[in-house]
């Protein structure tokens, strides 16, 4: 938690501590506009920033001329120096949509124009090509669409590092402080009430993610329905994860996206997602039978995969709606902006749709102008598993030596980064968020009480206090046994 | 860092027999994670101590604290109280124990609520004071599981037992032949559903420990599948002895001899 001495009134509250929230507030720490960020759960990235694909997309299949299309075209040329100043790992891979049928091989023609309206360099190539481009991929293909824009992002490293530079830069950030109510002078909105106080605030920003249509009711603002979306998936070994030199997708059908094999910035890879519209907004349950079916279409694409590499099942949820990106001022608060909506695409356009909102804002009558002193990046932290030379490490810290998670190679120094960090871990998960341990092949069979002592230490808890995750209520255990 | 015929991870009883046989011919390093020689069966253990003796009279080199991370190119990367260095070595004999099967591999799906644990985290956590839940459900009957169910008894909390196969061993409630299908719960377990025969079973409970399905531990990179001049000494039967560790490690010595790489 970021504590600082609080300003009687805030120029901004951000609603909303996802990967389009934290967007914003650092966008806005940029500028001499003072903000709060607001989030219901314990820790960042608590909805759909978690539990999703982790891919930055560079728009090839969205609406030709939507507000989608366009924000994502604006923010994919920006990743190589964003993540370099985040500490966020990236590679722009490339993809390949493989055909595997003729009809789906008919297709990709279809699929190219689509690319090609957006700006989108794209190429059709041969079975041979896209098998020499990608040698994991089935000898049945017939051909595939391959798009050298599309890239791999930590969506989760992504939230925390858009929320350290934003707090580097004065934001407040408040977990565990979900919006109860507002209130109003003369149709504009004053305060922002949350169990833990009330907070003033010249401008709100709703980016709640699937709870933005609640959001917009408790203000007051305009009618809309949101849902979640379910996605399932696998999480397969980095010894099978990192032979993937591409992102490897089916073939689209007018209904679904489909399933897709995905390296993952740390080297795993993941078979994935499912699309279920879901009434129970915290639905994240998995179903063996449903990834039954999700491993068999990943095999048809990739042959390879196999279950003896699988590590872990989850379930994410994106914010569903209809239309998507409702980014605009609320037609009857004029004080309000919408950053909501945003379905499944909030990593892939959080840079542009945070540049969006502050000029919406600006139209409003914020008054923000950027500030030349304002820090662009954030002290990166070195990590074992990706150090080209890991034996000089431990000259920067020598609590390098120590390995804690032995599955991701994570130390005690990485830990005690995640642990005092200006957002820093306050449970087992949120060091799982921000450095990977108790994530790999083992689950933390090995690790997890070693973390669970780390934290103890870190958050003056008995171990059995620790919270697992940023749900109120899951702690280690339930309580000190009488010895 | 002087180059090994043999790089031996883990001082169990396994890695200790099967470093003190080879050292008769050939330069051993033994690393283990932990502080202490003897893994699982702690360094107190008579047997133990008595290999302990025979691998620093045949002057085998023990790195402990250590933890080994990479196994590239006839090399090692450790990370310990020395620092972080590569250690070249003919072949490595991967020597890591066993662990449970976590949720995945079992298949269990449902909600993913605090609470379940891996019979090897379960053993610590009680181990330092931690009350798991009162009402217990533990899956599968290996010597993790055995463990588990032991400190949960000392603790005066009431466990239920799940075996899919496996006999029981331990405890008083048994679902035998009963399979944990799926996990419920919000913040924490609420209850699980078992699968017999196309029949369902809830039962109300507020932790799972999972014990079932021993897997060789890997957690070396490049030596998690099959690698490159990598043996390994790994005893996956769900309920074993000291003794057949050592003997089983024997009989590997030799091979590791046979198969060794040039001389260091």
């Amino acid at each position: 938690m970021v504590k600082m001495s609080p300003p009687t009134t805030f120029d901004v509250a951000v609603i909303g501590g996802g990967v389009v929230g934290t967007a914003i507030a650092m966008r806005l720490s940029l500028t001499t506009a003072r903000v709060v960020l607001l989030e219901a759960a314990d820790d960042l990235a608590e909805g759909a920033s978690k539990g999703n694909s982790g891919i930055a997309e560079c728009g090839y299949d969205t609406a030709p001329g939507s507000l989608e299309t366009r924000l994502i075209r604006a923010s994919s040329p920006c990743w190589e120096d964003l993540s370099r100043r985040l500490d966020v790992p990236f590679k722009r891979l490339g993809s390949l949509s493989v055909a595997i049928t003729d009809e789906e091989a008919a297709r990709l023609p279809h699929l190219l124009e689509g690319a090609q309206a957006n700006g989108v360099s794209a190429e059709i190539v041969s079975a041979d090509d896209a098998r020499r481009l990608e040698p994991m991929i089935s000898p049945e293909c017939r051909g595939a669409l391959y798009l050298p824009e599309e890239g791999i992002i930590d969506p989760l490293r992504l939230t925390f590092g858009y929320a350290e530079l934003a707090a580097l830069n004065g934001a407040s950030v408040m977990l565990s402080a979900p919006v109860i109510a507002f209130e109003k002078v003369d149709g504009r909105l004053t305060t922002v009430r949350t169990p833990g106080g009330s907070i003033a605030t010249r401008f709100v920003v709703n980016a709640a993610g699937v709870q933005s249509d609640t959001i917009s009711a408790l203000a007051g603002g305009e009618t809309f329905h949101m849902w979640p979306r379910k996605g399932q998936f696998w999480i397969l070994d980095r010894e099978f994860g990192s032979r993937l030199q591409h992102l490897v997708v089916a073939v689209p059908t007018p209904m679904t996206r489909g399933v897709l094999v995905v390296p993952t910035t740390h080297g795993s890879a993941l078979l994935g997602p499912t699309a279920e519209d879901l009434q129970d907004r915290y639905d994240r349950a998995t179903v063996p039978e449903t990834l039954d079916r999700v491993f068999e279409k990943a095999k048809a694409l990739v042959p390879s995969v196999s279950l003896d590499y699988a590590i872990k099942t989850f379930a994410g949820a994106r914010p569903a709606s209809d239309p998507v990106y409702r980014i605009k001022r609320d037609p009857q608060v004029a004080n309000l902006v919408h950053a909501a909506a945003i379905r499944s695409t909030g990593v892939s356009s959080s840079p542009a749709v945070a540049d969006l909102v502050l000029d919406l804002l600006q139209e409003a009558g914020l008054s923000a102008r950027d500030r030349p002193e304002a820090k662009t990046s954030i002290a990166p932290v070195p990590r074992l598993l990706f150090a080209d030379k890991p034996e000089f490490l431990p000259a920067l810290d020598p609590r390098y030596r120590q390995v804690v998670c032995v599955c991701e190679q994570v130390t005690a120094a990485e830990i005690a980064a995640a642990l005092s960090a200006r957002v820093p871990a306050r449970s087992i998960d949120g060091v799982r968020k921000r450095t990977r341990a108790t994530g790999g092949r083992c689950q933390g069979a090995v690790c997890m009480a070693g973390v669970s002592f780390l934290c103890s230490l870190h958050l003056g808890l008995l171990p059995e206090e620790i919270p697992l995750t940023a749900t109120a209520g899951s702690t280690l255990g339930i309580g000190h046994a009488a010895t | 860092m002087l180059r090994r015929d043999v790089v031996v991870v883990g001082a169990g009883v396994s890695g200790l027999t099967l470093a003190g046989e080879v050292a008769r011919r050939a330069s051993v390093t033994v690393i283990d994670r932990l502080p202490a020689v003897g893994g699982v069966l702690g360094y107190e253990d008579p047997l133990v101590r008595e290999l302990h003796e025979v691998t620093v009279a045949r002057q085998v080199e023990l790195l402990l604290g250590t933890t080994a991370l990479r196994w590239v190119d006839n090399r090692l990367l450790v990370a310990g109280p020395r620092g972080i260095e590569w250690i070249p070595a003919g072949c490595l004999v991967f020597c890591g124990g066993t662990r449970p099967s976590t949720a995945a591999e079992l298949g269990i799906g449902g909600d993913r609520p605090a609470g379940v644990f891996s019979a090897s985290v379960a053993i610590h956590l009680m181990e330092a004071g931690v009350r798991l839940g009162n009402s217990v459900v533990v899956v599968g009957s290996s010597d993790w599981a055995a463990r588990a169910a032991f400190h949960l008894d000392r603790q005066g909390t009431h466990a239920a037992v799940v075996l899919d196969q496996e006999e029981p061993r331990f405890g008083e409630r048994h679902w035998c032949g009963w399979r944990l299908l799926e996990v419920h719960g919000a913040a924490r377990v609420s209850h699980v559903l078992l699968a017999r025969d196309g029949f369902r079973q809830r039962i109300a409970c507020d932790a799972v420990v999972l014990g079932a399905r021993l897997k060789p531990l890997r957690n070396v990179d490049g030596a998690v599948f099959e690698g490159p001049n990598v043996i390994y000494l790994q005893a996956v039967a769900e309920v074993t002895t000291a003794r057949r560790v050592e003997a089983f490690a024997r009989e590997a010595s030799g091979r590791v001899l046979a198969g060794k790489g040039g001389t260091g």
